[in-house]
């Protein structure tokens, strides 16, 4: 693909982590200095919050929006090491391969997690 | 004032590995590193290697890296680098030819596979008959980068040339300064070059091109802006601008009623004048 | 167009050192190899929550203060990982770096002049700030 294209991609994932990663973070930590901070990460309750549409879907966006984030970038940056071209769209390859193995493993385990 | 001058020397037929030379010198205040570097060389050393020709900022062919900050030679003042030692390497980046020269021809295929010049699609350029209309803006918006001296000082500073095929600030700059230039209407014919995967989204912005240019070309603006029309463009917010018209043919021009006649010449410089005598 | 004459001495002309935004590169670099690492690992072991007995397993392992400092690392990571991302697209979508104009000596270059300085160390102190409060949060936490 383009690499303009792939950038313009790179730029909705940042706007998606822009609105998602906050929240990801404010939720968490007002989980830990909440009232119930003792048994925020006890099973049952990450399971429930683990049923919770909203939060769910936020955090499919944030993952989807980091897997594609960070393997973007991790490809540029091995791409800036001196290898050959056929080593390049190796890492290219790989790279996709990663995130999408990565973005389905959690996904399906999201939806497992809620069908618990 | 006493100087030291540690250079790097390296003669590939000859050495093995690079090594550095010291050599104590007395500059006055307004001494340029380069002054200094020929009286090195004429005086104390002459097998020291350095490429220099106008020494006087135009020419870029004597940057080098000035106690680790790549600087033209010619514009730097020893006095101004504050330090009694001065540490002198080749550009880095770049095959070194000997001691402080460095190869640049991979730079300049890079400079030429970018088009650096205006291409039209119509057949003006080939069979000229008028100028370009082009506004002071939209000059003004080119100069800054058309100053450019191809010194290869932005390459030396910049993290990510370690990478070979990676375009480099100068080129990039270059292509900027074609694709807004409003005469020209090269923008496909350079798009593939500048998004290939070692164009310009390699770039990282960490400006040191534009901290050592000794042009004030801003090579971080170019790639900017460069990134942002493209971004621009492939949405659909801008579209490609086609090139400036040819100027139309000059009719015939009347003086403006209110303006006077300017009074009969007095002085005739030589025969010519005196016979065009209006 | 206007010429302006500057009396202040270039930063450009000679400089002693590199510039911020070079090393703000490289810590981005740095923090970025991490967050990759630590991100698939945060989300590997988030993963294994269907499991009951493996969770419990999970949390006696991770959940304990040891682990507490990399927790707090990984924030301060996202935080200035984060600030400086945010100036970096910002600067690519070609806000505070100023125009094209006519170079006058000595030469300030507009890209990596005051507005990008400005809002670099206004998204910094954010960033700090942040930082700041998340180190009480872990410390409230750890208690
Ligand atoms: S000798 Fe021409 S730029 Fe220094």
């Amino acid at each position: 693909m383009r690499e303009s294209t792939l950038w313009i991609i790179e730029l909705v994932t940042l706007i998606i982590m822009i609105i998602t990663l906050p929240i990801h973070l404010i939720n968490f930590s007002s989980l830990i200095i909440g009232p119930g901070y003792a048994t925020a990460m006890s099973y049952e309750e990450v399971i429930a919050r683990a049923k919770n549409l909203p939060y769910v879907i936020s955090s499919i966006l944030l993952l989807g929006a980091i897997i594609y984030h960070s393997m973007y970038r991790v490809r540029f940056m091995v791409s800036e090491l001196p290898l050959s071209k056929k080593f390049e769209r190796l890492i290219s390859l790989m790279c996709l391969i990663v995130g999408i193995i990565a973005f389905l493993y959690s996904f399906y385990m999201t939806i497992v997690a809620i069908l618990v | 004032m006493e100087v030291v001058f540690k250079i790097h020397r390296f003669d590939p037929s000859k050495d093995v590995s690079p090594y550095y030379k010291q050599y104590k010198i007395t500059i006055d205040k307004g001494t340029t590193v380069l002054e200094a570097l020929l009286y090195i060389k004429e005086r104390l050393d002459n097998s020291l290697a350095i490429r220099y020709s106008c020494r006087m900022g135009i020419c870029g062919s004597c940057g080098m890296r000035i106690n680790g900050i790549p600087m033209l030679a010619c514009k730097t003042q020893v006095s101004m680098l504050k330090s009694n030692i001065i540490l002198i390497e080749p550009l880095s980046n770049n095959p070194i030819i000997k001691d402080l020269v460095t190869n640049f021809s991979n730079l300049f295929a890079k400079h030429k596979m970018i088009k650096p010049y205006i291409i039209r699609k119509d057949s003006e350029l080939d069979n000229p008959t008028r100028e370009y209309l082009q506004k002071p803006n939209e000059f003004f918006n080119i100069l800054q980068f058309a100053l450019c001296i191809k010194c290869g000082l932005c390459w030396s500073a910049c993290p990510i040339s370690s990478d070979n095929r990676y375009l480099g600030p100068f080129v990039l700059a270059q292509a900027y300064r074609y694709i807004s230039d409003s005469r020209d209407d090269g923008y496909n014919e350079r798009f593939d070059i500048i998004d290939s995967p070692h164009g310009c989204w390699r770039c990282h912005f960490a400006g040191s091109c534009s901290q050592v240019c000794p042009r004030g070309v801003d090579p971080a603006l170019a790639i900017q802006l460069l990134k942002k029309s493209i971004t621009t463009t492939k949405l659909g917010l801008k579209k490609i601008k086609t090139a400036a018209p040819v100027a139309p043919p000059l009719t015939e021009v009347t003086r403006k009623l209110d303006v006077p006649q300017p009074p009969p010449r007095t002085v005739f410089k030589n025969q010519r004048d005196s016979t065009n005598e209006r | 167009m206007s010429i302006t004459e500057t009396k202040k001495h270039a930063v450009a002309s000679y400089p002693k050192r590199y510039n911020l935004e070079r090393y703000m590169f490289f810590i981005q670099r740095a923090t970025g190899i991490f967050l990759v690492s630590y991100f698939y690992i945060h989300i590997f072991i988030y993963n294994q929550r269907i499991d009951a007995a493996l969770w419990a397993s999970i949390k006696t392992a991770f959940g304990n203060p040891t682990m507490y400092p990399m927790s707090f690392i990984f924030v301060t990571a996202i935080m200035i990982h984060g600030a400086n991302g945010l100036r970096l697209i910002l600067t690519q979508l070609g806000f505070f770096i100023g125009k094209p104009k006519l170079p006058v000596y000595p030469y300030p270059p507009s890209s990596i002049g005051k507005a990008e300085r400005v809002i670099l160390f206004i998204l910094i102190s954010v960033a700090i700030i942040l930082i700041i409060v998340a180190l009480g949060e872990f410390l409230f936490f750890i208690r």
